[in-house]
């Protein structure tokens, strides 16, 4: 066990040191009349000090250990309690100390020739302040023959014509800020001699702050709690062991108005049994690039089409980008259908019950279909659903949702009495236009103001509300006084219809608010705002 | 000779006596001990030679951090250079301090303090500027009639 004392003079109250001095003194004139304990004494300086400080100290310690050691000191002002002693204590409650995680993603590494590039283990790789490293010596390869260990990549040809291969890198330290989104530029330090440039290739994920006491009291409840899929604390706490970075759970079940699944007979009435577990499983919804083969379905047209198991698909909120493989071109091809599907197969010998698509949507149990134009031309002689060619899709997904759903299916832990659907939250993703006037010569730094908008709205929980008072106040954490945010603030949401799976624009300066409708499972206990870093658009003015 | 011994305390209080700071006729030890080592175990002493003992370490010693009013920056400042040494420097930041050694040392005296140790005054007197060799004579008297007094000589390291 660490020390939880302290050693140093330091800190201690100079009121509660002359207290003990004055005790001392007092105790030993009583005791001993004839000795000269008068303050300039040597038996002051060299016995009745040095006594009291260390009094003081022990008692500052001893006090310090039993304030830090009740729950009810500890609730009532967590700021000010020792982090060490609170995690002791909570530890009694099966809540653990999380250290923080460092992100980890992939990068494209560009180059301007096809030629064996090594990119060397612990290389740096650098995005604005943020500094990551790569976990393995990488080497790029040309060809597909020459791959023969798992850390040789095949380089690849982009549309543009330039080289790249992926190196994986982890961030030199733990903390939510190192998660940059795909597409980011980032500076390769000492790069060979043919780098062009590189870039984000997917969402970085898993990076998390370490726990402040205040977190760890806010997990208490989770702690303390039955880890059952009966409540959101229980089905939170549940589910927080085998998958910490889960941040907001919200359980759907029976005479809850968004629950449409317990009403499938003739009789339109709940007979229950049945539950939705809406669960955020990661700070916000990531990007994932997936490669897939596109068959032609409408040569005329330029149409293809591409299919999603559930597997591949479990979590997804929407297809945010469709480009010919390898391309590094802004935009997307433009996707003219979406058909979403359902996957029934039973999950851990379990077998959910859905009548609607939008009841499976964004779970482990929905399947997709899409279908885009890309109209350069179809090779001579292609046939329809015969020609294949290979497209990047980027997906934005909540991840885990397909193990969860397979942790709490497991006979072993889910309830036989039943029939509970893990889902991502209903997204709404919010882009946010923010002005700010800043004095002259005042510090600000837009990284960091984005930072705190964007975990600020991502943690803000269900809710179908967002007001922009929020955004706001995380603006002005860091603003230096005199700045000032000018309002209104522009925030523009688009919700993705569980249904149709087409996005819905909303757009307010003041109160952003999805209207309820409970057919679709849209309601406040369902509905979950996102904002992606670089969806925040800031502009100062400086006066 | 000194009124106060370090043997003389019927019905007095006594403190513990440090090894000499000062000159009090006892071979070998003419100089001043800065840290008020504890030479001879158990001995206690009162009267003039207990008010020299408190107004040397008064003089001498910065109060604790969490009692700054008591004790005087004197020594700390010798120590530390400050001064860098010269004749007008050391008289000019002694001049404060030993203020405040007489003002501290009369406020904890009670009406049952005997006259021999009641301070009437510290001063400076002299200072021998050899280089790296200085000393420093202070003069500390007593309040009583006997009007005792000693000089101490306090060694400093003098930068020319």
């Amino acid at each position: 066990m660490r020390d939880l004392l302290d050693k140093s003079l330091v800190n201690l109250d100079p009121n509660k040191v002359r207290e003990f001095e004055f005790f001392l003194k007092e105790y030993i004139e009583t005791a001993n009349a004839g000795v000269d304990v008068s303050k300039a004494s040597v038996f002051y300086a060299l016995v009745i000090q040095p006594a009291a400080m260390f009094m003081a100290l022990t008692n500052q310690n001893v006090d310090a250990f039993r304030r830090n050691s009740s729950l009810q000191e500890v609730l009532n002002l967590p700021e000010a309690a020792d982090p060490q002693i609170v995690q002791a204590l909570l530890s009694n409650f099966g809540v653990e100390y999380r250290e923080g995680s460092n992100a980890v993603g992939i990068v494209h590494v560009f180059l301007v020739n096809n030629a064996v590039t090594t990119i060397p283990r612990g290389a740096v790789v650098t995005h604005g302040e943020l500094s990551y490293r790569t976990t393995t010596t990488t080497i790029g390869v040309p060809s597909r023959d020459l791959v023969s260990r798992d850390t040789d990549a095949l380089i690849q040809q982009a549309e543009t014509g330039a080289y790249y291969f992926p190196i994986p890198v982890r961030a030199e330290n733990p903390g939510e800020e190192y998660l940059v989104t795909q597409g980011s530029s980032m500076f390769l330090q000492n790069p060979p001699t043919n780098y062009v440039s590189a870039r984000a290739a997917e969402d970085f994920r898993g990076g998390e702050d370490a726990d402040t006491a205040l977190d760890l009291v806010e997990r208490l409840e989770g702690g303390i709690s039955g880890k059952t899929t009966a409540s959101r604390v229980h089905v939170k706490a549940l589910v927080e062991e085998q998958f910490p970075s889960v941040r907001h759970g919200s359980v759907i079940g029976m005479g809850h108005e968004a629950m449409t699944r317990d009403r499938n007979n003739i009789f339109r009435i709940s007979y229950g049994g049945k539950s939705d577990i809406y669960l955020q499983t990661e700070a916000r919804p990531l990007r994932e690039v997936v490669t897939k083969t596109a068959k032609l379905v409408n040569a005329a047209t330029n149409t293809w089409q591409v299919s999603f198991s559930r597997e591949e698909f479990a979590g997804v909120y929407f297809i945010s980008r469709v480009v010919p493989k390898g391309s590094t071109d802004l935009g997307s091809l433009a996707i003219t259908n979406r058909v979403p599907g359902v996957d029934l197969s039973p999950i851990e010998g379990f077998t959910p019950t859905f009548s609607h698509n939008h009841q499976a949507a964004f779970s482990a149990f929905q399947t997709f279909t899409v279908e885009f134009v890309d109209t350069s031309p179809v090779p001579h002689g292609s046939e329809v659903f015969t020609t294949t060619r290979e497209y990047d899709l980027t997906l934005v997904v909540m991840p885990h949702i397909q193990a969860i759903q397979e942790f709490i299916a497991d006979p072993w832990r889910g309830s036989f009495r039943y029939d509970d659907v893990v889902r991502a939250p209903i997204p709404v993703f919010v882009s946010l236009n923010i002005h700010l006037r800043v004095p002259p010569g005042a510090t600000y730094s837009t990284s960091a103001i984005r930072d705190s908008v964007v975990r600020r709205v991502n943690d803000l929980g269900f809710t179908r509300s967002l007001s922009s008072s929020v955004i706001v106040d995380a603006v002005h954490d860091n603003l230096s006084q005199g700045a000032s945010v000018i309002m209104p603030v522009d925030m523009y949401g688009e919700l993705v219809n569980p249904d149709t799976r087409e996005r819905e624009v909303f757009r307010s300066a003041t109160n952003l608010t999805v209207p309820e409708r409970p057919e679709l499972g849209i309601t406040n206990d369902t509905v979950m705002f996102f904002v992606l870093p670089d969806n925040v658009d800031i502009v100062v003015e400086a006066r | 000779m000194l009124s106060g011994t370090v043997v003389d305390y019927n019905a007095r209080k006594v403190d513990l006596y440090l090894s000499p700071a000062h000159d009090f006729g006892v071979p070998g030890f003419q100089e001043l001990n800065p840290s008020f080592g504890l030479a001879h175990g158990g001995t206690v002493c009162t009267g003039f030679v207990k008010l020299v003992q408190k107004a040397l370490m008064l003089l001498l010693t910065q109060g604790r951090f969490y009692d700054i009013y008591w004790g005087t920056s004197m020594g700390n400042s010798l120590r530390s250079r400050n001064l860098k040494q010269a004749a007008r420097e050391i008289s000019a930041a002694f001049a404060p301090s030993g203020h405040d050694v007489v003002d501290l040392l009369r406020s904890e005296e009670s009406i049952d303090t005997p006259l021999d140790e009641r301070i009437d005054r510290i001063d400076l007197v002299n200072m021998a500027e050899d280089p790296g060799q200085g000393r420093l004579l202070v003069v500390i008297e007593v309040a009583a009639l006997s009007q005792d007094a000693t000089v101490v000589t306090l060694p400093i390291t003098w930068i020319p």
